[in-house]
């Protein structure tokens, strides 16, 4: 019973005491913004037909699905100026969101017309847009802009932190935030992993996964081919197609076990993260593969970050010795980690023994 | 309640009332609780001690996890007795599958392809030249580092469809792939009526009775493909569409063993749909957003 105890203790201080993995979900929030920004430019011109007016063909499957009514409000098919509307406010919100600004209010009005959206149309889905869903409603409750975004610029540059818009009475306490935050890292590390540990069964089951050749399945469909001579070089050679193949499937469903120890952490994360990025490059599945490779970034400590920042600043720093005439001295880039290391790093990485 | 007392919680306390919150460092150590109301917080009304709060906080935390950790498993597995329940309880928000290209990868390409007629000016039948929509709709895909979404449309569609299609029985199939219209009482032509459809394909079940479900999914489908087809038509062909019918193309690449082959070694299937007749108006903006679709992905008229 006193292991228990000590045990429950040891999680309430962990996840009452303060906010982890505050710079992998910053990088989450980047990597979404991108997803989402991308995602609706790429079908501005479409956006009629594919959920629109024109797309009430649709509708006799699309109003069977039961939505929260919430997400039915946003996107109306009968006015096209209205629909319009939603879209252009849904274009902003991502900005905001990609940015950094006000996350907290940002990021729910975002998940209403983001999942509004998606409910005008039941053939359009993708497990990219389900993982979206899911863990984008989890990240409400998780401060997504400490890092790397205009929320921390401002607080920099006031010396303090951004005014609470709840105050007083109704001021939420830290160890409330703390524990929202925790919970959604918490929900979302576990909705990866259950995501790779269930592909990873069913491609167990399907036999050209265990005869090493889906992979080249793949990338022969004319839906997934972005780049046709680009995938066609993919399947070259045999024993490529195998090793992605075999690797696609293993790596997923070990990949709870992986991530335990470091060592076979940095190789698993390594390799989802190139799968990912395959997908997006070979497949065009760049909304699905961005939010992939933001979550697996959770699993990045932040003194593997900070670490990444360091070299990253000193690397920036050779580079500008070695090119003298192309930046003004003094000056660093507006985005990416070096801004962070501003703070000593001895204050936010753990014991100061 | 000393602010000496090094065990994690209340070290992790004092943090958490540091900076960050709306209250001054003083009230991190004695009686956190004095008066001040914890709205969102289980035991908001008693303002407990916070250690007590924080404690409540990491059950919370762990009753939520444990929920979703439980919920979530049931979902994805594939039946058991109260997966109906669940999945009813996390609506299509949190309801998931990942058998993405899992268990067998699909293999074929599939497509949408449509035909229309229209009345001439003698008022005689015309029959246009099949289309291909899914073609035109994944121009959008070869090219493009990151395609639009139209890429899924009929395709996507189709895969539904088809489907549908497979689960009705061999009469009930023959059945489909036949026309839907009928003469009008007083002459001309009109579309049989979704109760006289169901009746019919019920009549020839293996069971009758059995798939009325399998039956309903399919005219669903069916009914909307006639939609699809018809504004899409319409656009295509710039004519008073009055009866269409569509055709599913499927195409196999080559296995791995003969992926350098020349020769092509799965032969191309299609599976053509009775006539459908058209009975509803297309309004025009809806016609609008077709033509401009069709003009932009390349379609030759």
């Amino acid at each position: 019973m006193n292991i228990v105890r000590t045990q429950f203790d040891r999680f309430t201080g962990w996840v009452t005491g303060s906010m982890h993995a505050g710079r992998s979900l910053s990088a989450l929030r980047i990597l979404y913004g991108i997803a989402i920004v991308s995602f609706l430019f790429t079908n501005l011109a479409d956006r009629h037909y594919l959920w629109g007016v024109a797309s009430k063909w649709v509708d006799p499957e699309a109003n069977r699905r039961a939505w929260f009514p919430l997400f039915d409000l946003v996107f109306t098919k009968d006015s096209a100026f209205a629909f319009d509307l939603a879209y252009g406010v849904l274009i902003v919100l991502a900005l905001l969101f990609l940015v950094g600004w006000q996350t907290r209010f940002v990021t729910p009005v975002l998940l209403v017309f983001w999942v509004g959206l998606a409910t005008n149309s039941t053939v359009l889905t993708n497990g990219g847009d389900t993982i979206l869903r899911i863990t984008l409603f989890f990240l409400i409750f998780a401060n997504l802009s400490k890092h790397w975004s205009v929320d921390a610029w401002l607080t920099r540059r006031r010396g303090r932190e951004l005014r609470p818009i709840l105050r007083g009475r109704l001021a939420i306490p830290g160890w409330f935030a703390n524990a929202a935050n925790n919970t959604a890292v918490m929900l979302c590390a576990y909705q990866i992993m259950l995501v790779y540990v269930n592909s990873g069964i069913y491609k167990l089951m399907g036999p050209e996964w265990r005869e090493g050749t889906a992979f080249y399945y793949s990338v022969v469909l004319d839906v997934f081919r972005p780049f046709p001579a680009l995938n066609d070089l993919t399947w070259q050679f045999g024993a490529f197609v195998w090793v992605a193949t075999f690797l696609s499937v293993w790596v997923q469903l070990l990949f709870p076990v992986l991530i335990l120890w470091r060592p076979t952490r940095i190789l698993a994360l390594a390799f989802t993260i190139m799968m990912h990025f395959g997908i997006g490059l070979f497949l065009g599945l760049w909304p699905f593969s961005l939010a992939m490779i933001a979550l697996d970034l959770l699993f990045v400590r932040d003194r593997s970050w900070e670490a990444v920042g360091r070299w990253a600043k000193h690397a920036g720093g050779v580079l500008r010795q070695l090119l003298p005439e192309r930046a003004p001295a003094g000056r660093t880039t507006e985005t990416g980690p070096p801004a962070e290391t501003e703070r000593p790093v001895t204050t936010t990485a753990g014991p100061a023994s | 309640m000393t602010p000496i007392t090094p065990t994690p919680v209340e070290d992790a306390l004092r943090q958490a009332q540091g900076p960050g919150t709306a209250q001054g460092p003083g009230t991190a150590q004695g009686d956190t609780g004095s008066g001040r109301k914890r709205p969102g917080s289980p035991a908001a009304s008693s303002s407990p001690p916070p250690k007590r709060a924080a404690r409540i906080a990491a059950a919370v935390s762990i009753a939520l996890v444990g929920v979703y950790v439980a919920g979530t498993l049931i979902i994805v597995s594939p039946t058991t007795p109260i997966r109906g329940a669940v999945v009813a309880a996390a609506g299509p928000y949190f309801t998931q599958k990942w058998n993405v290209f899992a268990p067998s990868i699909m293999k074929t390409n599939i497509t949408y392809s449509v035909q229309a007629q229209w009345r001439d000016a003698d008022g005689a039948l015309v029959k246009s030249d099949w289309v291909d929509v899914t073609a035109l709709e994944q121009e959008a895909v070869a090219g493009s580092a990151e395609p639009s979404r139209i890429q899924k449309s009929s395709w996507n569609a189709m895969l539904a469809y088809n489907a549908r299609y497979l689960a009705l029985d061999a009469a009930q199939r023959e059945i489909v792939r036949d026309t839907f219209i009928q003469r009008a009482d007083g002459g001309g032509y009109t579309a049989q009526s979704a109760a006289s459809l169901i009746a019919d394909l019920d009549a020839v079940a293996t069971q009758p009775g059995s798939g009325r479900g399998d039956i309903v999914r399919f005219l669903r489908y069916d009914y909307m493909l006639k939609e699809y087809a018809t504004a899409f038509s319409t656009a295509y062909f710039g004519e008073d569409v009055e009866r269409v019918r569509w055709r599913i193309d499927r195409t196999r690449p080559n296995d791995f063993e003969h992926r350098f082959d020349r020769e092509q070694q799965f032969d191309d299937t299609a599976v053509t749909f009775g006539w459908r007749q058209v009975d509803d108006v297309i309004d025009p903006e809806t016609l609008a957003v077709y033509r401009d679709v069709i003009s932009r992905y390349g379609g030759t008229r």
